[in-house]
């Protein structure tokens, strides 16, 4: 039974909440002169020069086209979202790569050791059987999500965490991570991360800007366009695999 | 070029060469860090005359801000990414030596604390660079997640005796009988000493509690978004009014993270026990560098929220509601400091109390203490610092956190105890010490604007009052003279005392003193000659009181209001 | 509309994810509502960018502006990232918990006594 104690948190907590649901609601609703919510239409917001590729230079008289097959624009990637993502506000999207980063160290600097508990049944062998097929599956849909962010929806992150399902199956399946592996995880990780870091870096030598681009944008819709943007979400589409491989590999522990 | 994105780049390319590099051992991983520090302090420094002559922004990827990112080298922002990289230089040298608490002997798991540090500082210097919102964002949770990680991979303190066996032995923590109990300790193989309970629960706490905050700001930075279009910071400096309770609102979640890490009330209650389970050299930091880090974004926030900007119908509001936190804070932060034993704790609840003045001082209307709070912002940095990080080495020679149990480490360690109570001179605002000009200034400005803000000079008073009475019975137990024998008087604790295992007059290491040395000559030097600091801090309190021509016209193209 | 609709669930999971971080003791009970909160955090961002009769920014036919064909694709990009971080702290939180549950033997955390 809740002690009375319990009680009172839980009245404080719903009087709480149910105040914090009322202001907010009068505030958004509120009739009064100025800006509210939505009041920024999605037509009429800066962010449509991201769709129309405007951001550096104006449109040109009668609107500007944007087409599969057009070259010469100034990011050259039909995904806007990953447009938006790994070339206008990169730096955003090195911060979440840290932050996963941080989070994955923090999970190997605290996980406890697990020891190896003896009787530790084995999988069935439906899961056994069907982990190596499945894995296979994850592995290549992975790695187009990862390759093709800039054409379809996906990139880095999705792609790289399919990738580690797959690893993660194999752990659910039985097969326990042994000390190289890890080691190698974590190798590849860093590897990753700097190989990222050195991409932003040579941008900076080459353009003068932190990522930078400094290769070609190339075709609208085609594979090889967006510039460094391919290399960059793959880059992370490594990373994020190891990472989260290698988080899972820590979770199961048995070393 | 726009090569000062180096700032932020050296403690990333730290944090990814660490893992690789420092696998077999935790110092050369800590020689990394610190040399990196420094090399960031000298790249800071080299810049500063530039940027004092013209501030300037600094792109990324080439795209100019409202629609690209953008960070602002300004005599605010850059003298608060020197300061944030001399503490972590400092800091790293004390880690170095490693005063007994953080021994760990395996090299992937310290490479691990040594890159989450480094990704800390990041975010520290992150935040204060910015001028986007949601990039601001990011930089915070960069600097929560590292903090969690860190503060819960504290562990119980060993005493003298059992340090020199390495043998885990039972925490002298209070409440913590739970916790690492001998049994489980003496279980553990030797390499992996026992988890500390109090770490990981006030870990939690501040996950949840900074997390929650945090998820606020982004409810804040999407309402925002969904009235302008835009997340820009210095965009709102001229933009048309949002409605009053609107503002009101977004305002409020948008300060919701900034609030917490500098322990405002109510978002301070994770304070005790996260500084307590933290590991003493990151505890150092965490005052020194993310409170001071959050503070300089907090005002930077306020800044843009005064008049004529997006916010200008809830400014008065805000101002009061801020007023009103600030000396509760104050009041709260000293009454709590005031009823601590364990001395981090202690040092902790100050820190909060500090940060209540600088609130204070932030919220007065059209930024009249501006330059004085900047200037109680760098003196509280320089003085917490310095004094965790004798914390640290003192609970490290006691074997406690407690201060009453610390009783005549001064008589052994007298420099030490001595730069001790500099810094405790310094907080309460003696004449002489860096902080007497900062306080005085504002409680000048706060008497001066009059009514309501009286109260908070009151407030702001009698915690000055409790900050002399608490440091002063710290100060007076490390100076007295120890019981005979060893054991405190208090049977039932278990405290061993200094005399316990360790030689009577064990020196103090080089990577305590020096850093505490530095720390301590900055607070005099602070004292002694403000207007050196002036120098830099007059201009950063100008871009806080006159945003428009200060701050957004140097960073948004012309032209671009929207 | 769709919008307002989004909204409120929005506002919903957050108020929900709230109570719930505020009111329940087991660390993973706390863990679960930190991720509803998250959720409609979320949530919320994206029914900013909504507009109604639009469709995924991806181009995939020939436009012309200045009416763009698509949502908006911002808040989208935020709360890829805003997603991304939530995994990073709900991973970190669990490990921490393991730890705390091999110090403390429970998982609960200590009631919030008075500072000291």
């Amino acid at each position: 039974m809740k002690t009375r104690n319990e009680i009172l948190i839980h009245l404080g907590a719903l009087l709480l909440v149910a105040a914090l649901a009322v202001a907010a609601g009068l505030a958004v609703t509120a009739d009064e002169p100025g800006l509210g919510l939505l009041d920024a239409g999605v037509e009429s917001r800066p962010s449509a020069r991201y769709v129309f590729k405007t951001v550096r230079a104006a449109p040109p008289e009668g609107g500007a086209v944007v087409e599969p097959g057009g070259k010469g624009y100034e990011n050259g990637a039909a995904n806007i979202v990953t447009a938006v993502v790994a070339d206008y506000r990169v730096l955003d999207t090195l911060g979440e790569v840290l932050v996963l980063f941080a989070a994955a160290s923090g999970v190997g600097l605290l996980i406890p050791i697990r020891r190896r508990s003896a009787g530790e049944r084995q999988a069935s062998p439906i899961v056994r059987t069907a982990v190596p097929l499945i894995m296979f599956l994850a592995l290549i849909t992975g790695a187009y999500i990862v390759l093709h962010g800039h054409l379809s929806p996906g990139g880095g992150f999705s792609g790289g965490a399919v990738i580690a399902s797959a690893f993660i199956l194999r752990f659910l399946a039985g097969r326990r991570p042994d000390p190289r592996g890890k080691r190698l995880l974590s190798a590849l990780e860093s590897a990753a991360g700097l190989a990222l870091l050195t991409v932003g870096l040579i941008g900076l030598a080459v353009s003068g800007t932190f990522f930078a681009g400094f290769m070609p944008q190339g075709t609208l819709g085609s594979f090889a366009s967006g510039g460094i943007l391919v290399i960059v979400y793959t880059l992370i589409g490594i990373k994020v695999a190891a990472e989260l491989s290698g988080l899972s590999a820590d979770f199961v522990g048995g070393k | 070029m726009h090569h000062e994105i180096l700032l932020l780049a050296l403690p990333i390319a730290v944090s990814f060469l660490v893992p690789l590099l420092a696998r077999r051992s935790a110092a050369v991983a800590r020689w990394i860090a610190f040399l990196a520090y420094l090399a960031a302090l000298a790249y800071t420094l080299a810049l500063f005359p530039s940027v004092m002559a013209s501030a300037r922004a600094v792109i990324v990827a080439g795209w100019l801000p409202p629609l690209g990112i953008a960070l602002f080298l300004s005599p605010l922002s850059l003298g608060a990414v020197a300061l944030v990289y001399l503490i972590a230089a400092l800091t790293a040298l004390y880690n170095l030596s490693s005063p007994g608490e953080n021994k760990r002997p395996e090299g992937g798991r310290s490479a691990r604390g040594v890159a989450l540090q480094a990704l800390f500082v990041l975010g520290g210097v992150g935040m204060v660079l910015t001028a986007d919102l949601f990039n601001a964002f990011v930089f915070l949770e960069i600097a929560g997640i590292s903090a969690f990680a860190l503060v819960a991979s504290g562990r119980p303190l060993q005493s003298g005796r059992a340090a020199a066996a390495n043998v885990p032995v039972t925490s002298v923590e209070k409440k913590s009988a739970a916790a690492a109990d001998s049994k489980t300790a003496s279980a553990e193989p030797p390499a992996e000493a026992a988890p500390s309970a109090v770490s990981t629960s006030g870990s939690l706490r501040y996950l949840v509690a900074a997390q929650t905050a945090s998820l606020f700001m982004l409810l804040g930075i999407g309402l925002l978004y969904s009235a302008t279009g835009l997340l820009t910071l210095p965009s709102l400096v001229s933009h048309p009014a949002l409605k009053s309770s609107f503002g009101l609102l977004t305002a409020l979640l948008l300060l919701f993270p900034v609030l917490l890490e500098t322990k405002i009330v109510p978002l301070n209650f994770w304070v005790g026990r996260a500084y307590a389970g933290a590991p003493a050299g990151f505890a150092a930091s965490l005052s020194g560098i993310g409170a001071t880090a959050a503070a300089v974004l907090l005002l930077r926030m306020l800044s843009v929220m005064g008049s004529g900007s997006a916010f200008a119908g809830t400014a008065g509001e805000l101002r009061g509601v801020l007023l009103l936190l600030g000396s509760l804070t104050v009041l709260v932060g000293e009454t709590a400091a005031f009823r601590e034993a364990d001395l981090k704790k202690v040092l902790a609840w100050s820190s909060a109390g500090q940060m209540g003045v600088v609130l204070v001082g932030a919220a007065l209307p059209a930024g009249e203490a501006a330059a004085w709070v900047l200037f109680f912002l760098a003196s509280h940095a320089v003085a917490k610092a310095l004094l965790f990080l004798l914390a640290g080495f003192f609970a490290a020679r006691a074997g406690t956190n407690r201060w009453k149990a610390m009783k005549g480490l001064g008589r052994l360690h007298p420099l030490a105890a001595g730069m001790f109570t500099v810094g405790a001179l310094s907080l309460m605002g003696l004449p002489l010490f860096a902080g007497f000009w900062g306080k005085l200034g504002v409680l000048r400005a706060v008497f001066s604007s009059g009514g309501p803000a009286v109260l908070a000079a009151a407030a702001i008073l009698l915690g000055t009052v409790a900050e002399g009475v608490y440091f002063l019975r710290i100060a007076h137990s490390l100076f007295e003279a120890p019981e005979a024998e060893s054991g405190t008087p208090e049977a039932e604790r278990e405290a061993p005392t200094v005399g316990s295992g360790k030689p009577a007059r064990a020196p103090v290491p080089a990577g305590v003193l020096l850093p505490a040395l530095i720390l301590a000559a900055a607070v005099l030097l602070l004292g002694l000659r403000p207007s050196l600091a002036m120098r830099v801090i007059a201009p950063a309190a100008r871009e806080l009181v006159s945003p428009d021509e200060q701050y957004a016209q140097k960073i948004l193209p012309s032209g671009a209001s929207r | 509309m769709v919008q307002t609709a989004l909204i409120i669930s929005a506002s919903a999971l957050v108020l929900t994810g709230l109570f719930g971080v505020i009111t329940r003791r087991n660390v993973i009970r706390i863990l679960l509502a930190l991720n509803l909160l998250e959720t409609g955090v979320n949530l919320f961002l994206v029914s900013i960018g909504y507009a109604p009769g639009k469709e995924a920014p991806i181009v995939t036919a020939r436009i012309t502006g200045p009416i763009s064909p698509f949502v908006d694709p911002l808040p989208q990009a935020l709360v890829l990232t805003s997603i991304v971080i939530g995994l990073g702290t709900t991973a970190l939180a669990l490990a921490i918990t393991l730890r705390h549950y091999r110090a403390a033997r429970r998982l609960t955390l200590e009631e919030t006594g008075h500072a000291s």
